[in-house]
């Protein structure tokens, strides 16, 4: 995997992290990640540009590779290309991170009964 | 029996042509995702963890009769998020029975007293309450505390209005069996057409990942459940589907079989992974790689027993061998007999 600029000192979320990716597979596995991530992320681009928004689908297989957007104010995707793409910072709310069962069970007490 | 005999005949109709044209992969239930917006957050839904940006999109009702005339299922169970927050709503069902889908709005019924009016009692409309156990259990399991009397509540004006009411119950591994038959004997003395159950699927973006059934003790669990069954209850599924949890039958996934529309397009491969979008239904059925899915083919498919892959597999062998269709009659008749 490229080098992460940054770290927030999590190291099971993304949150905050950033890749740029130095070849294709690194890429790829990136934007794998970017897939999964349940925040927004910020796409930056060979342009020097950037995108930001949730990533909620991206074709492979395909001879020109690409990842779908949701951008906040547009209701239309945006679709970006894998060969535009320089690099990937996980910069919204990791939404899925931080709700542990451990956190769940102290808050919720299980009924005595059980069985 | 708990599901209405034109459904029944419906749906029965529906399979047998599918079968007799010789179409391999068809769709049973539509479904629908209209918004994954939610008034609780429960330790066992994978579902609502997304950006607000993306919590506050919703599919119009014209795009949600798009994709059911697109996909043609007879029935379309509208989950969420909480359908009930959609304003439109009221619109989206009364498209939907128009185009006679035995429509199931599956709600958590925190809105349902306040908003039963805009609805029309229908055989075409199932208001589908999610009941995860007695008042302890569903408390917890919801998050919160209150919502169990909130629903018992709901259900009984929905009722007394005239309205088809079942209960959606997902089972987790920490469920004591006696407590859930005294649930199911709660949820019939309220007077619900029928109940439906399932195992829960392991949402990797769940809160709750230790809770989760495995296949073994999904069968043992079941059958604690479900052997020397009361007469009162009514399940509102298919009959084989039940002794697929039981053990007692081995099916294959049938992820086709309710496919999933929500406002990213048509989920693939199923309900519960989201493995891509396609923006026509044609595309996920025609160039969805299915063989890469199901248990010993993919890794997030090894303990699934959840009905939305395998219940449709239930009828689908009710409706394509002798076998299964007395097989369904003897689990409908004599669900007790070995």
């Amino acid at each position: 995997m490229g080098s992460d600029i940054f770290s927030n000192g999590n190291p099971q979320s993304w949150e905050g992290r950033s890749i740029q990716p130095s070849d294709e597979k690194e890429l790829h596995e990136a934007i794998g990640r970017a897939f999964d991530y349940r925040g927004d992320v910020t796409i930056q681009l060979k342009t020097g540009e950037q995108v930001i928004g949730y990533v909620f689908d991206r074709h492979e297989d395909v001879p020109q590779p690409y990842v779908k957007v949701f951008l906040p104010n547009s209701q239309e995707p945006h679709v970006v290309s894998y060969q535009d793409i320089a690099g990937v910072v996980f910069t919204g709310e990791d939404t899925a991170f931080g709700r542990s069962w451990e956190d769940w069970a102290q808050k919720w007490k299980k009924p005595e009964s059980s069985s | 029996m708990a599901v209405p005999v034109s459904q029944m005949y419906t749906v029965a109709q529906y399979a047998l042509s599918q079968h007799l044209r010789g179409i391999k992969r068809y769709p049973l239930v539509l479904m629908l995702e209209p918004l994954f917006r939610c008034n609780l957050e429960c330790a066992g839904c994978g579902k609502i963890q997304y950006p607000d940006h993306i919590l506050n999109r919703r599919l119009t009702p014209e795009q949600c009769w798009v994709a059911a005339d697109e996909c043609g299922a007879p029935i379309v169970s509208i989950p969420g998020g909480e359908p009930l927050i959609h304003p439109e709503m009221p619109a989206i069902v009364e498209g939907l029975v128009k185009r006679k889908k035995y429509v199931y709005l599956c709600t958590n019924a925190i809105l349902l007293e306040r908003k039963m009016q805009d609805y029309a009692p229908t055989k075409y409309l199932t208001f589908s309450i999610h009941m995860d156990g007695l008042k302890e259990e569903h408390d917890q399991a919801v998050c919160r505390d209150g919502v169990y009397d909130v629903a018992v509540k709901a259900i009984k004006a929905a009722l007394a209005r005239g309205f088809r009411v079942t209960t959606n119950t997902t089972l987790f591994d920490d469920a004591a069996p006696v407590r859930v038959r005294r649930f199911f004997d709660e949820m019939m003395e309220l007077g619900v057409e029928g109940m439906m159950i399932s195992p829960g699927y392991s949402y990797e973006k769940a809160p709750d990942q230790k809770s989760f059934l495995k296949r073994d003790r999904t069968r043992s669990l079941f059958t604690q459940l479900l052997s020397q069954r009361k007469r009162s209850w009514q399940f509102n599924q298919s009959p084989l589907f039940l002794e697929f949890l039981m053990g007692k039958r081995d099916y294959e996934c049938t992820p086709w079989g309710n496919p999933t529309y929500n406002i990213f397009g048509w989920q693939r491969p199923c309900y519960l992974l989201q493995d891509g979008y396609v923006p026509t239904f044609r595309e996920l059925m025609e160039e969805t790689e299915w063989d890469r899915y199901g248990t010993g083919r993919h890794e997030q498919c090894r303990d699934c027993m959840v009905h939305c892959g395998y219940e449709a597999s239930a009828v689908k062998d009710t409706f394509s061998s002798w076998g299964g269709f007395l097989g369904t009659v003897r689990a409908t008749l004599f669900p007790n007999a070995v």
